[in-house]
């Protein structure tokens, strides 16, 4: 069982919310934002007032103007919305420093360990000054900034995201803990994120329509069919995850604990052509952390470290190394990566891509290493513990040159 | 070369070099003994070239002289022999007549110049110590010995000098792969000239679990540069020491563990043994519920079946559940001695001590599995 912690804020109709905040006379009136006139493109924003019309973000604008002639269609104007979606997250932050952004108007928060601060005497349990903490939060954002927002509260990350969207417009949704599957389960098969039109089509068509069909399918083809993604839903609904470092979706099921099939690796094309070591070198260190990190998020360790290296004339060379025993540790990997560079690269050509893979992965089951007091480990956990909770770009070593050690 | 010798005492001689001959070198004469008759017995040299090992065996030596042979082949042989008297006459075509009652066999052999040259060894300080003790030592730390791997100063048994709480002084022996790490040491006299950047490595360690075969007979090490001698009666042996930097292992030995459980060891020794059947997969966690007065491991696998095995214990702290790999716990247990043994940790991610009631002179930590 885990509490409610994990909120997910989205930001109503946003576009249209901010052109309704620079000029009031659009308020009460059917808006959608997207192409300028004249101009093909997509709806980014379509207030509710054109909704019960089919409008949808996402549905070209020639359509969207056969559905709603009469809605006053405006430009997407780059540059003027991220303004606001900075001025949320500053009242974000004033409610918890763990957030995250998902894209311009949605946002992760990590609401664990702050019960203490939003407690008041007399509160039945700790998630009630939590719940309360969130619909202030809600009603700041009307007041401080001027945009409408709804709010997810659930155990995990999927449940907060649909719960947000339940919520709208403008309100506050809380899946209580123990609550997930009776959440779930009435909800249409679409709700799900992931299930996209096409998996919905198919649902439907096989006549799974909520999601607690889906989950409880009777033994048979059905289940044959669609098993492993009701199971999938089913898991994702009690044991998702509960913190802001998981990646999405995609990028978590690639990463899946325990799974020693196939290869980890990161590349990175460089903005312009690098012709020194050194550059190369940090590219190639920046590249081993976020590897290792991966390899030790799904459990595993590897034997075989990959380097790959393109030059600009569009020439790629792929080098190798089988290590004595198999690692998740940044340094021994950098280290043999450098080894591989030196074979790899004569630095006459500025080089264009690196990347580093690991390969010959082992099941670790989760064994934790020793924290041997000198060097990465110790501090490496905290690390990791950190992008855990927080997402791998929310915190970065300082090591400069090759020759410095590891951390400092 | 012509000698009679008994076919036992030549077997045991033959035994305690198998594991020091070098089967698979690209050097043939390293799978050879080097064989020295002279006045008063039988001289066997084995060596891999960091390992080197001297082994007097009494016979009734009539010509002195000295080959090499297959060190394997010999063995088999003479175990096998049918009389409890051996004849070894080397002829001249290098070759070695071994005779026993009406079986003979003629072995290959090669002259002793070519045998390989032994490591050099000048002592710089020697200790005398109990063979049982020391023997101990190597039992209970070499399982913990990495094997392989790539941060090098893991890859043997590191040793230091410590002074009991008694006063007493005392070798230590300490050995880490990085997921568990074994600490032991036993009382010695004289002077240990350590120096930093000695292991032990994993086929010295092998050799001399085999080769101390005594308990209260004292055995003489010696250090010297870079290599450790061992000197019992009729026999010497000694070893290149590993240059690598062992961890500094005190920071993993947990001090404030909140939640203490003491077990008799024998009940839990046969409940781990028997949870092992099912654990096949090393990466498999088996989930230990530390309650008041039990302890509860399970195993739930699929593929193999289900385990849950219950030990009474005495719990110091909160009730606490952590995974652990059930083969390293069952090892360290597998060592021990005393009929009470205590598993203490902070949280269910931390390093656990392991250790024994009524013995101070040995301690083990173990890393934790996450549960999930």
């Amino acid at each position: 069982m885990f509490p409610p912690r994990i909120a997910c804020l989205d930001l109503d109709t946003f576009f249209v919310s901010v052109e309704r905040l620079l000029d009031p006379s659009l308020i009460g009136k059917p808006v959608v934002v997207g192409a300028a006139p004249g101009h093909r493109g997509v709806v980014t924003s379509a207030s509710y007032e054109v909704r019960p019309l089919g409008v949808r973000s996402g549905m070209s604008v020639t359509e969207a103007r056969k559905l709603a002639p009469h809605a006053i269609y405006l430009p997407t104007r780059h540059g003027v919305y991220s303004g606001y979606s900075k001025q949320v997250r500053a009242v974000i932050e004033d409610t918890t420093p763990a957030v995250q952004a998902a894209s311009i108007d949605e946002f992760f928060l990590d609401l664990r360990g702050c019960e203490r601060l939003y407690a008041r005497p007399g509160d039945d349990g700790p998630t009630v000054g939590i719940v309360r903490a969130v619909r202030e939060l809600r009603e700041a954002v009307q007041a401080r900034v001027g945009l409408p927002c709804s709010i997810g509260l659930a155990p995990c990350r999927p449940l907060a995201k649909i719960a947000s969207g339940l919520a709208k417009p403008a309100g506050v949704r809380v899946v209580p803990e123990g609550g997930e599957l009776a959440f779930v389960e009435p909800l249409p098969v679409r709700k799900w994120p992931g299930i996209g039109p096409r998996t919905e089509e198919r649902l439907v068509g096989a006549g799974v329509l909520t999601l607690g069909q889906l989950i409880d399918l009777p033994p048979g083809p059905l289940r044959a069919r669609f098993g492993s993604l009701g199971e999938g839903v089913r898991a994702a609904s009690l044991r998702g995850p509960r913190s802001l470092g998981e990646d999405r979706p995609a990028f978590k099921e690639h990463d899946a604990p325990g799974t020693a099939e196939g290869t980890l690796s990161n590349e990175r094309t460089f903005h312009a052509d690098v012709g020194d070591r050194q550059g190369v070198s940090d590219q190639l260190r920046s590249l081993s952390e976020r590897v290792c990190w991966r390899a030790r998020r799904r459990r595993v360790t590897a034997r075989t470290v990959v380097l790959k290296l393109r030059t600009n004339d569009f020439h790629t060379v792929t080098r190798s190394r089988t290590l004595p025993s198999p690692t998740d540790r940044e340094d021994v990997v950098f280290a043999c990566v450098l080894g591989l560079l030196d074979e790899a690269w004569s630095g006459r050509l500025p080089v264009r891509l690196v990347g580093v893979g690991l390969s010959q992965l082992q099941d670790t089951g989760g064994q934790l290493g020793l924290p041997f007091g000198q060097g990465r480990p110790a501090v490496g956990r905290a690390i990791d513990g950190v992008r855990d909770r927080f997402g791998y770009d929310a915190i970065r070593l300082g090591a400069v040159g090759e020759k410095t050690s590891w951390i400092a | 070369m012509d000698l009679y010798i008994d076919r036992d005492e030549l077997g045991r001689g033959l035994a305690r070099i198998q594991g020091i001959i070098e089967r698979r070198s690209t050097h043939p004469l390293l799978s050879h003994v080097l064989l020295h008759a002279r006045d008063g017995g039988l001289r066997m040299t084995a060596t891999d070239t960091e390992v080197a090992y001297i082994g007097d065996l009494s016979a009734n030596v009539s010509r002195p002289g000295q080959l090499t042979v297959d060190a394997a082949n010999l063995f088999q042989v003479v175990r096998s022999l049918p009389e409890a008297t051996v004849q070894l006459t080397s002829t001249s075509n290098k070759r070695l007549e071994v005779r026993s009652g009406r079986s003979q066999f003629k072995l290959p052999g090669s002259a002793a110049e070519d045998f390989p040259a032994l490591p050099a060894f000048d002592a710089r300080g020697t200790a005398k110590m109990a063979e049982g003790a020391l023997r101990r030592l190597v039992e209970q730390t070499a399982f913990s010995v990495a094997t392989d791997d790539v941060r090098y100063g893991l890859n043997g048994a590191h040793l230091e000098e410590v002074t009991a709480e008694s006063g007493e002084k005392r070798l230590r022996m300490v050995a880490t792969d990085g997921h568990r790490l074994a600490s032991a040491e036993a009382p010695f006299e004289g002077s240990l000239a350590l120096s930093a950047r000695m292991l032990v490595p994993r086929k010295a360690l092998a050799v001399m679990r085999k080769l101390l075969e005594g308990d209260e007979d004292q055995v003489e090490i010696g250090f010297g540069d870079g290599a450790i001698r061992l000197s019992r009666p009729e026999q010497t042996f000694w070893f290149r020491l590993l240059d690598g930097e062992f961890p500094d292992y005190h920071a993993v030995v947990p001090t404030e563990n909140k939640h203490r459980a003491m077990a008799r060891r024998d009940e839990l020794g046969a409940a781990l043994k028997r949870v092992g059947i099912l654990v096949q997969d090393r990466a498999r966690a088996v989930r230990f519920a530390f309650s008041e007065t039990e302890l509860e491991i399970e195993v739930q696998n699929a593929d193999r079946g289900e385990v849950r095995e219950v030990v009474a214990i005495e719990l110091e702290g909160a009730a606490i559940q952590v995974g652990f790999n059930a083969r390293y716990l069952a090892e360290v247990i597998g060592v021990l001695r005393g009929d009470r043994v205590s598993l203490e940790l902070a949280h269910p991610l931390a390093p656990c001590l392991v250790r024994d009631s009524d013995h101070d002179d040995a301690f083990f930590v173990i890393m934790p599995m996450r549960l999930d």
